[in-house]
């Protein structure tokens, strides 16, 4: 009997934060471009800040996306040589593939930090949203940090759940589009 | 060793241990700039604005339309329009699967996603016809790659993005080859329909019922018309051509078709919030670029190619089983983003156009779409015609010649890959 899977940390009606904002954040940018369209040709006036808008909801969506990539096991990686190997040999590599994946994300999260702390020497006003864009930046610290978060929960769950298969590869044969 | 073969072997060694391709490309970069001495800041720097720039919109949004599209009944009027078309020949499901393929390819940029519109329609069918299941699962599996050759496509916004060409000309430029590759398509669907005797029970071909057919479908048919319409007449850009067709499939689905429910709706925004998620790939790829220009890898890929940059016909041979060997284990999109910035400056030395290259390099990822073990149609297919994979995998390398086919005729006269393109934007520089 496969054990129930926990609710993911930090989720709504199963489905995990970043996931409800990424699909918030997606209907914001397809509600800003088509805004944008209709206003030029129907308003004849050219709105200036829905491009700005839909550009930071898109690299807010990407990052939120990478984090429910993680949790869905969706991250594109190349697996075919791994799988070669028999199941405990694949698991060990696939392994310290995720130890290193891990510590790129530190490594991010440390230099995106670094970063931020330049940008916050300085002012830089989206003039039509009337905000410091380094507020917008936030999100490669937060990105990184929250694929970081589900990682390690993919594994933890792994180690509580029934330990079959691997806790952050697909098995193909259970490959859904 | 030098700095350069640390960094490849680096980026070899993590590929193939199955690291995920964005901590790859990211640890290589950082490498890069540490052998080079510039701040890793820099890394962090494109994280953010790698993601930018307004037309990488357009992915998500033409995924979003698609998804939209499929779910909300347009796939089921593509597929009544094709089989008044061709449903009397021998294989008509097989020739109904790539027609509808071709016009859905029209509507949205995925491969996958085409092969999932059209084949869970047509497949079931198929099966219930008497047609072999490793035939249905490849006609759709190979067809559905028309996805991402005819326009919009979202690898062709890739591609532009990172060779720095103009997407409308991309997208007009794979009009004239994705005709090319669906004709074939449908002759080689044909050929094994005949040979396995595979039945054609539709009605002849009348003009009355593909009037009808055409006319209950105009909405469906409407979508590439606004798309290609809306960029070729400069209407909106492509990045609003995106955002005007997931209005007009919300708009079709809710209110003409009928098809879309809320939760059909919730379950489209979630699947392109995880493709958005794919594309956090790019950020360190567009720092990948950069220390590649730092380190004048693409003039030293030139040097090492030598002779073989000298004759056009030699160096399309060589980066084209190249890039189909790499596209089997990579996925397209990271493939197209990875190489594109070495291999081009190699191909402009040949001689070769960078539309026309695009092109090449899109059908060489439709390759790869189709060949295990990293194939996104292929198990689709498979899993729409409950074979295997490995049935499917062999069915389908007789329609790999179509695309192959494809990539000789885009070789072969790359003027009339650029015809489209020039006769409405003029002559390209």
């Amino acid at each position: 009997m496969p054990t129930p899977k926990p609710a993911p940390w930090f989720s709504i009606a199963g489905r995990t934060l970043e996931d409800w904002a990424a699909c918030g954040l997606v209907a914001v940018i397809s509600a800003c471009v088509c805004l944008q369209v209709f206003s030029r040709y129907i308003l004849n006036t050219g709105l200036v800040w829905t491009e700005d808008v839909a550009m930071f909801a898109m690299t807010w969506a990407v990052y939120f996306g990478a984090a429910m990539a993680v949790h869905e096991k969706f991250h594109v990686r190349m697996m075919a040589t791994v799988m070669i190997l028999p199941y405990r040999a694949a698991w060990a590599v696939t392994f310290v593939a995720d130890l290193i994946w891990a510590a790129f994300l530190v490594f991010m999260m440390i230099y995106g930090w670094e970063y931020l702390a330049l940008l916050w020497r300085q002012q830089s006003i989206v003039a039509s949203l009337n905000m410091d864009a380094k507020w917008f930046q936030t999100i490669i610290v937060i990105g990184n940090g929250l694929m970081l978060l589900r990682l390690v929960e993919a594994y933890l769950d792994w180690w509580r759940g029934d330990r079959v298969g691997f806790p952050t590869v697909e098995d193909e044969s259970a490959m859904e589009l | 060793m030098s700095d350069i073969t640390v960094v490849c072997i680096l980026f070899v060694v993590l590929m193939v241990m199955g690291v995920p391709i964005y901590a790859v490309v990211g640890f290589s970069v950082a490498a890069a700039l540490y052998f080079a001495d510039i701040p890793q800041t820099m890394l962090a720097q494109t994280a953010f604005t790698a993601l930018q720039p307004f037309p990488l919109l357009s992915i998500p949004l033409f995924v979003l339309a698609g998804r939209l599209m499929e779910k909300g009944g347009m796939a089921e009027h593509l597929i009544k329009i094709a089989t008044s078309l061709v449903g009397a020949y021998r294989g008509s499901l097989g020739l109904v699967t790539v027609i509808a393929c071709a016009f859905f390819a029209a509507l949205n940029g995925s491969g996958p996603a085409t092969t999932a519109a059209i084949g869970s329609v047509t497949i079931p069918p198929m099966i219930k016809e008497g047609y072999s299941r490793r035939y249905a699962g490849a006609v759709a599996a190979s067809a559905g790659a028309l996805g991402s050759l005819i326009p919009p496509s979202n690898l062709m916004v890739i591609y532009a993005l990172v060779a720095e060409v103009s997407i409308p000309r991309m997208f007009f430029a794979g009009i004239i080859p994705g005709i090319f590759v669906t004709a074939l398509l449908l002759l080689t669907a044909w050929i094994l329909a005949v040979r396995e005797n595979f039945g054609g029970k539709g009605e002849p071909f009348a003009f009355r019922p593909m009037a009808r057919a055409a006319w209950d479908g105009k909405w469906a048919l409407g979508a590439p018309v606004v798309i290609l319409g809306g960029i070729y007449g400069g209407i909106f850009t492509p990045t609003e051509a995106a955002g005007v067709a997931v209005a007009y499939a919300l708009f079709v689905g809710l209110f003409v078709y009928k098809g879309l429910t809320g939760a059909a709706i919730m379950e489209a925004l979630r699947f392109t919030a995880l493709i958005a998620g794919l594309l956090v790939l790019i950020t360190p790829t567009t720092a990948f670029g950069q220390v590649l220009a730092l380190y004048d890898l693409p003039e030293q890929m030139i040097a090492l190619l030598g002779p073989i940059v000298a004759n056009k016909w030699l160096f399309l041979l060589f980066v084209g089983t190249f890039l189909i060997l790499i596209g089997t284990f990579m996925e397209s999109l990271a493939q197209i983003i990875l190489f594109t910035p070495v291999l081009l400056p190699a191909a402009m030395k040949a001689g070769i156009d960078p539309i026309t290259f695009g092109i090449f390099t899109v059908l060489t990822c439709e390759i790869g779409f189709l060949t295990p073990p990293v194939g996104g149609n292929l198990f689709i297919g498979a899993r729409l015609a409950k074979a295997s994979i490995e049935q499917i995998s062999v069915a389908v390398i007789p329609f790999c010649f179509a695309y192959i086919f494809g990539m000789a005729f885009v070789v072969a006269f790359p003027q009339l890959v650029l015809w489209l393109p020039n006769l409405i934007f003029g002559p390209g520089k």
